[in-house]
């Protein structure tokens, strides 16, 4: 059996990542598997963020691309160790580097999935929907392709130990935690309408006050708290349409 | 410092570990997108720099390629657990390092100089010993393969077990001789 093409790794990792993880299990082939799955979650992360930053458009779509694959890949490799650690205090062993395989062949499917998933998201963002309506949409699609993701590292854990529930826990929350925190160090990726379109905008409370707000928002119901409007790279646009 | 900078500061501080990483990787002869991706997935790769240095003899595509196809076999999940990772992984290490040790005499033995060496006979045939015990050992990983593929089946074990273990004290073998 010769190594897979890029189309069939992209086809293996989404029906069945654990077996690619098992199949490519050694120094030598962790080398070789690396740059493509980096790659093919790259890309699709890369498109899912272009459709993102289309709601705003402008520089906007390239700076949502640009910013996806770094919230779809830091997290995990971030998490890594402590995961590691978790499991073994569980008194599961499990491979450093089999788990960072399983990484990230998880990164790439939640990246093939969140491509997958762009169409659905540009359908709504194209008939001009309010704007937080729009981020809790970003939030929950990324959250149903990330999920995927991270069953994809679960499956490579082995059965054994003791109190797993607890590190399973832990592992998921810390994974969750980073991607929320990562997320919003990152933003803006939809971009207020009322905005200046920009790359990186100050940082201000945290992830749960922000999406607090943009749910309340949603509702209707405005708080006194108002966004920077300037930030790295920023620049005004003609508000968006929705306006 | 404002919360932009810091941002900034703490992506920079990850890709300059990445930076390091891939110079690392690069150094210890890795292929250019191997050390590439280190850049972003430098946790993942980290362990590579721990691990025996990567030979490229004679035989290194033909023991990627045995290993691949066996590791793609084993995958099968009727036949887990009949080898360990920690062997398979045992096994291709030594094999590895047996052909590092090959592709240096072949460039001791491509240098004008030694070659006239009355050693040199002596060399080369220690250096037709090592390869033919090599592909010997890559032939029987081969016949490892289709035993897996009779466990798929059959489901004894017991061959691929023997097999296993005739292939470990082979490759044991080249290694006692070479360190004789």
């Amino acid at each position: 059996m010769s190594r897979p093409s890029l189309l069939t790794l992209t086809s293996q990792v989404l029906r069945d990542p654990h077996a690619v993880v098992l199949a490519h299990d050694s120094p030598a082939d962790i080398g070789w598997l690396a740059p493509r799955l980096l790659g093919i979650s790259g890309v699709g992360a890369a498109l899912f963020g272009a459709v993102v930053g289309s709601y705003r458009g402008g520089e906007q779509v390239l700076y949502a691309a640009l910013k996806l694959p770094i919230l779809l890949w830091l997290p995990p490799l971030l998490a890594l160790p402590a995961i590691h650690a978790a499991w073994r205090a569980c008194d599961v062993e499990v491979s450093y580097r089999r788990l960072g395989l399983a990484s990230l062949a998880g990164m790439a499917r939640a990246g093939v999935l969140a491509s997958a998933l762009a169409p659905v998201l540009w359908l709504p963002y194209s008939v001009a929907v309010d704007y937080h309506f729009s981020v809790l949409l970003f939030a929950g699609t990324l959250g149903l392709a990330g999920l995927p993701g991270l069953t994809a590292i679960a499956s490579a854990i082995p059965s054994g130990g003791h109190r797993r529930w607890a590190a399973a826990l832990g592992s998921l929350g810390l994974v969750a935690l980073l991607l929320a925190q990562t997320g919003w160090l990152l933003r803006p990726f939809v971009a207020r309408p009322t905005t200046a379109v920009a790359l990186l905008r100050p940082v201000e409370g945290d992830i749960l006050s922000g999406l607090g707000t943009t749910a309340a928002s949603s509702l209707g119901l405005y708080g006194e708290w108002e966004a920077d409007r300037d930030g790295l790279l920023s620049r005004d646009l003609a508000p968006a349409a929705t306006e | 410092m404002n919360a932009t900078a810091a941002t900034l500061l703490l992506l920079g501080a990850w890709l300059l570990l990445g930076v390091g990483t891939a110079a690392m990787l690069a150094r210890r002869g890795e292929h250019f997108a191997t050390s590439l991706s280190a850049l972003i997935a430098w946790p993942v790769l980290l362990p590579m720099l721990t691990d025996t240095p990567r030979h490229i003899g004679p035989f290194a595509s033909r023991i990627d390629t045995c290993f691949t196809a066996l590791r793609g076999a084993l995958a099968d999940p009727s036949t887990a657990g009949i080898v360990t990772p920690e062997e398979l992984v045992a096994l291709e290490h030594a094999l590895r390092r047996a052909d590092g040790r090959i592709a240096m005499v072949d460039r001791l033995l491509a240098e004008e100089a030694l070659r006239a060496d009355p050693l040199a006979t002596q060399l080369d045939r220690a250096r037709g010993h090592a390869a033919d015990e090599v592909e010997s050992v890559l032939r029987g990983v081969v016949k490892l393969r289709v035993q897996v593929g009779l466990v798929a089946l059959a489901g004894d074990t017991v061959p691929v077990r023997d097999r296993m273990r005739e292939l470990a004290a082979r490759v044991r073998a080249i290694e006692e001789i070479s360190l004789a």
